[in-house]
């Protein structure tokens, strides 16, 4: 297309500043939430800034921080404002508006309970399906791929390097290519509309293993060679030795891996079927649709199912930092 | 690692306590999920690739046809120019991008350091779905956050049609893009510029380098194995984009391909021919043009960055 | 801590654990009854009226059926590969828009019932509006019914429009009456008509009002005939020429608020339109009204057609009899007197049903018209919508051809356009029979 941006269709947008009812301009908030950050961050350093390359770092990280937090600060305005006024505030309408346009209406929406063949199903419902999908899966994955990893680590092996190439060409090939061979397969085994068709195929991934492996090479083999000669059986090097050095990169792991599994989307949808079984993202992605959206009861909804993984980061961050650390950088 | 480590593990002649089987022992939760759930679908998607397909039942074999046919179609043509642009924005826009935070994060030792890596990390507990279906409302003309933000800060935009105009779809899938992974980036060269030596910048500085002498003689050889990881791997990432597109553009007008395919991918054409079309031939033949492009791609990469050959047997 | 893997991946496993047991708890109390029929559903809305109405059904038939709601693509994916692999299919699939998606390969490998037979038995092409089966059917074989009919008018600012210009609405017959109307009102911040910048819905949807559709009955395109010329252009005058009446609002919640901030005074309201403006702009209350779309040439149709919903069995089904029965059930059946359809601010394509009271019903909403009623007075002219296969591809082309057009008004003005309009148009169609002429599967 030749079209620049802008000019395209320009000609068909009004030349006046069309019916706005926002009371704070956009930049002025911008501003303020950058400068604040920067001045909090003033008052924090203990060495004062004596130049001003540091009231400018500063400020370039305030605006950073603002741009990314606008969208997240934007879905939790969005959760209470009605769905009449929804589009027409930025963020929250004045405070003197509040009583009118403020309310719990998304979320009694979302929590009204939905009727199926099998009994009335409450939002909570999905929300423990995903909560024990994702934990699961997690357990699951760091067990099983720590294993592999330890192996690939930690021993020389015939067909060890022919293994590592498999594994690495299997991640080159895109998963929607594997989506009908694999309903085939869930459907074989009887395990349609089940959990082990979202837990069973993903328990050991190429993926997992490396990270564990990159870690572990970190680990010194004198520990190792030093059980080993006290007699220690491989299992117990594993559990005792192995693991215990490498919790960062377990942490970091473990993360990454509820993150995806509480977000995942394709899966779900494909297999599972009965209501009560759904995940969060599963039924989130009912509420857009062409014929009838609600933005209020998505947003509402999407507000709800980031605080778990939300919480997790928060609890995790020093580890998380830290494995990435052993497993990225000593690679 | 341990210069002090004896020489790498090997099995050693007479006294040995672990058995042979035992790494496969180990890797067998592994081999057998993938001898199940990798090798059918792989042989079963490498056979379909000479056939079209509908239905359960109905097979003609058409040789090398679906290849030939891709080739020459215009919209696979417009789905590979998509995903290279998008891969090429990721590696020219959002990792620099990364790096840029990542140094300006790690120039000062604040405590609130910890606070700007979680700020900027926070984009990613949501998921690419949902950020997609997001910034669709984010980007709407008149009434989206985006566009009342450029109206303010420069005039201009209020009535931008990200997602109705071919040329700003694009961008606009980029920058949802960047709010998304320019936390987690910058996260991997965070970790990485821990292990840069300060004795080496300031022995650098005394010889008179400047900042950028310093970054580049200096910061970067140190930061390059992650700098090689990240690019790598957020490339084979960005060749198989799909969801993000998806999200943003499904409820525009039930379409995720975008107006005249601006958002089409290479993973959307696989998805319209197996899921839209019903063909899983064809599907199964721009599964494996895919795995080819990416391949040469990482290989390339690889090759460019010097870092192919061993691939990590031993202990570094 | 003597946990090997540290301390969060301690507590994840609590969370597994207690959330393990959760699951195995809460998931006991649901009914374990294996339900007789599984119905699948794409619409939210469409779910909760059958969940109402089904109890009479299984009574009657001394059954269970479940319905399982997904997202339209969702539903299209697990269909498709369960299709292609002969995996576990429900009994009855509603399906959005087009079943052509799996309609591409030989009759007898189809995953969707034959319905021809049934519905000649039943006569349900008489019962029901005629032109409805055209979405449903490839080259006269019959795979679903119809839900809807989906008849366009046109809904305006009744407050503005009438109260305020004094205009007379029934004065405009076609659309060079409303034209001539529109521009003396058109200013820099209010537009007379909501069109899309890239086409898509609103062009297929004045298309056919003009008696053009994408394919014909026999399933070849025919979106490049020379009416087109006449469509595209007075379409790129009107939303982007020099004397423009017309505005992009997009779709959805911001339109909404765009008529209800006055920008736009006429919108396109297929009957499921008037719901959602209902819902999400409540305070123009009293303020909308419709009327029928303006002719293409005097006494031409005053109608046209946007989306479709349909139903259908699978070949799959353990029991197809009773599936058919569960689609006449509940889309040819009137077993709540009409009020779900007065829900869903739908016309349902039987005419039967049009005979109820509750199609009289006054809608404040609309100034007191009978909407209902206003539809069913159009939806026999309501025009034939053929599907194909390859009708995603072709929608995607004549996209594409739009927006080529117009970058081209864009750039040279109206020289040479309808020469312009002319090729770009058959270039894409060609492309879409280049697509199906690959097809060897159909050619068997």
């Amino acid at each position: 297309m030749s079209a620049l941006p802008g000019i395209f269709f320009a000609a068909a947008a009004p030349a006046t500043e069309p019916t706005r009812s926002d009371g704070l301009n956009l930049i002025h908030g911008f501003l303020l939430g950058a400068l604040a950050i920067a001045a909090v961050l003033l008052a924090f350093d203990s060495r004062r800034p004596r130049v001003v390359k540091r009231y400018l770092r500063y400020l370039l990280l305030g605006c950073m921080a603002v741009l990314i937090l606008a969208p997240l600060i934007w879905i939790y305005c969005s959760i209470f404002k009605d769905n009449k006024v929804l589009m027409a505030y930025a963020f929250l309408p004045p405070v003197e508006r509040w009583g009118d346009t403020l309310n719990f209406d998304n979320f009694r929406r979302l929590f009204t309970p939905r009727v199926s063949l099998q009994g009335p199903i409450v939002f909570w419902q999905y929300m423990l399906n995903s909560l024990f999908l994702a934990s699961a899966a997690t357990m699951i994955q760091m067990f099983f791929c720590s294993l592999g990893g330890y192996a690939l680590a930690k021993f020389r092996f015939g067909g060890r390097r022919q293994l590592m190439l498999f594994m690495l060409g299997s991640m080159m090939l895109p998963g929607m290519l594997f989506l009908a061979p694999m309903f085939e397969l869930m459907y074989r085994f009887g395990w349609m509309d089940t959990y082990a068709a979202l837990l069973v195929p993903g328990a050991a991934t190429a993926f997992g293993i490396f990270l564990f492996k990159q870690a572990m090479q970190a680990v010194p083999d004198s520990l190792i060679e030093a059980a080993r000669v006290d007699g220690a059986g491989e299992f117990f090097i594993y559990w005792r030795i192995i693991m215990p050095l490498v919790q960062p990169m377990t942490a970091a792991f473990c993360l990454i891996v509820f993150m995806g599994q509480w977000n995942a989307f394709v899966g779900p949808q494909i297999y599972l079927q009965s209501t009560y079984k759904l995940t969060v993202p599963v039924v989130l992605s009912q509420y857009m649709t062409q014929y009838n959206d609600d933005y209020g009861m998505f947003l509402s909804g999407t507000a709800l199912a980031i605080v778990p993984v939300a919480v997790l980061f928060l609890a995790l961050q020093r580890e998380f930092i830290a494995g990435l650390t052993s497993g990225a950088v000593k690679g | 690692m341990n210069p002090a480590a004896p020489a790498p593990l090997r099995p050693r002649p007479g006294r040995r306590l672990t058995s042979p089987w035992t790494p496969w022992l180990l890797l067998a939760p592994y081999v057998l999920l993938s001898g199940v759930f990798f090798v059918y679908p792989f042989f079963s998607a490498m056979r379909l690739a000479f056939y079209q397909t509908a239905g359960p039942h109905a097979r003609a074999w058409v040789g090398l046809d679906n290849f030939r046919f891709i080739l020459g179609d215009r919209d696979f043509r417009t789905a590979l120019v998509n995903t290279v642009t998008f891969a090429l924005a990721n590696a020219l826009i959002l990792l620099p991008l990364s790096l840029g935070l990542a140094l300006l994060l790690n120039s000062g030792r604040d405590r609130l350091k910890g606070f700007f890596r979680l700020v900027f990390f926070s984009p990613n507990v949501v998921g690419q779905v949902f950020v997609g279906i997001i910034f669709s409302v984010i980007f709407v003309p008149r009434y989206g956050l985006m566009n009342r933000f450029l109206q303010d800060l420069v005039g201009w935009g209020l009535e931008t049609k990200w997602l109705q105009t071919p040329a700003m779809v694009m961008p606009a899938i980029i920058i949802a893009n960047l709010w998304l992974y320019a936390g987690f980036n910058m996260v991997y060269f965070l970790a990485a510029l821990q292990s840069v030596d300060e004795s080496q910048v300031e022995a650098a500085r005394i010889d008179g380098a400047g900042p950028l002498q310093v970054f580049w003689h200096v910061t970067l050889p140190a930061i390059k194995p992650v700098a090689v990881f990240v690019f790598v791997v957020s490339t084979i990432s960005s060749f198989q984009l799909f969801e993000l597109p998806f999200g943003l553009l499904q409820g525009n007008n039930g379409n995720f391909k975008g107006p005249a395919n601006s958002g089409y991918t290479i993973v959307g054409y696989l998805y319209d021919a197996a899921y839209g079309l019903g063909d899983l031939g064809l599907a199964a033949a721009v599964g494996w043009t895919l795995a080819f492009v990416m391949l040469t791609v990482s290989v390339a990469q690889l090759k460019l960055s010097g870092t192919l050959g061993d691939d990590g047997g031993s202990s570094t | 801590m003597n946990f090997p893997f540290g301390k969060a991946p301690f507590f994840i496993l609590l969370v597994a654990l207690a959330s393990g047991l959760g699951v195995f708890f809460t998931h006991r109390n649901y009914g374990q009854n294996r339900p007789t029929l599984v119905m699948l559903t794409a619409a939210r809305l469409h779910a909760d009226i059958y969940l109402r109405k089904l109890p009479e059904f299984e009574r009657r038939h001394n059954v269970t059926v479940d319905v399982q709601v997904m997202d339209q693509f969702a539903l299209r994916t697990r269909l498709q590969a369960a299709f292609a692999t002969g995996g576990e299919v429900p009994d009855v699939v509603e399906m959005p828009q087009y079943a052509s998606y799996f309609l591409r390969g030989p009759t007898k490998d189809v995953g969707l019932l034959d319905l021809t037979d049934w519905v000649k038995d039943n006569k349900l092409q008489e019962r029901m509006v005629a032109s409805r089966f055209s979405m449903w059917q490839r080259r006269g074989v019959v795979f679903g019914l119809p839900h809807d009919v989906h008849p366009v008018m046109l809904a305006y600012r009744a407050d503005i429009v009438e109260d305020e210009l004094k205009i007379d609405v029934s004065k405009i017959k076609t659309w060079d009456d409303f034209v001539a109307l529109a521009r003396p009102i058109v200013t820099t911040n209010r537009f007379a008509l909501e069109l899309s910048n890239v086409g898509s819905y609103w062009l297929s949807m004045l298309m056919l009002q003009r008696g053009i559709g994408l394919f014909n009955a026999q399933g070849e395109v025919t979106f490049d005939q020379p009416e087109i010329v006449d469509v595209v252009v007075w379409y790129l005058q009107q939303l982007l020429g020099p004397q423009r009446i017309a505005y992009d609002l997009g779709t959805n919640q911001p339109l909404w608020r765009g008529m209800r901030d006055g920008v736009v005074l006429f919108f396109f309201a297929p009957d499921w339109r008037t719901r959602s403006i209902e819902q999400y702009a409540p305070d123009l209350q009293g303020k909308m009204k419709l009327m029928p779309l303006p002719a293409w040439t005097p006494g031409g149709r005053r109608t046209s057609t946007w989306g479709a919903t349909g139903i259908g069995a699978t070949k799959g089904s353990r029991h197809p009899d009773l599936a058919k029965k569960l689609m006449e059930f509940l889309y040819v059946e009137q077993t709540d007197q009409g009020k779900s359809w007065m829900e869903l601010h739908i016309l349902p394509p039987v005419h039967d049903a049009w005979k109820l009271p509750a199609f009289d019903t006054p809608f404040p909403y609309f100034r007191n018209q009978p909407i209902m009623r206003m539809y069913a007075n159009l939806a026999d002219d309501v025009p034939p919508a053929y599907a194909s296969p390859y009708t995603p591809k072709a929608e995607d082309k004549l996209n594409e051809a739009f927006l080529n057009c117009a970058a081209y008004f864009k750039a040279h003005g109206e020289d040479g356009l309808r020469e312009f309009v002319r090729a770009e148009f058959k270039r894409q169609a060609n492309d879409v029979r280049a697509a199906i002429a690959r097809n060897v599967l159909m050619q068997q």
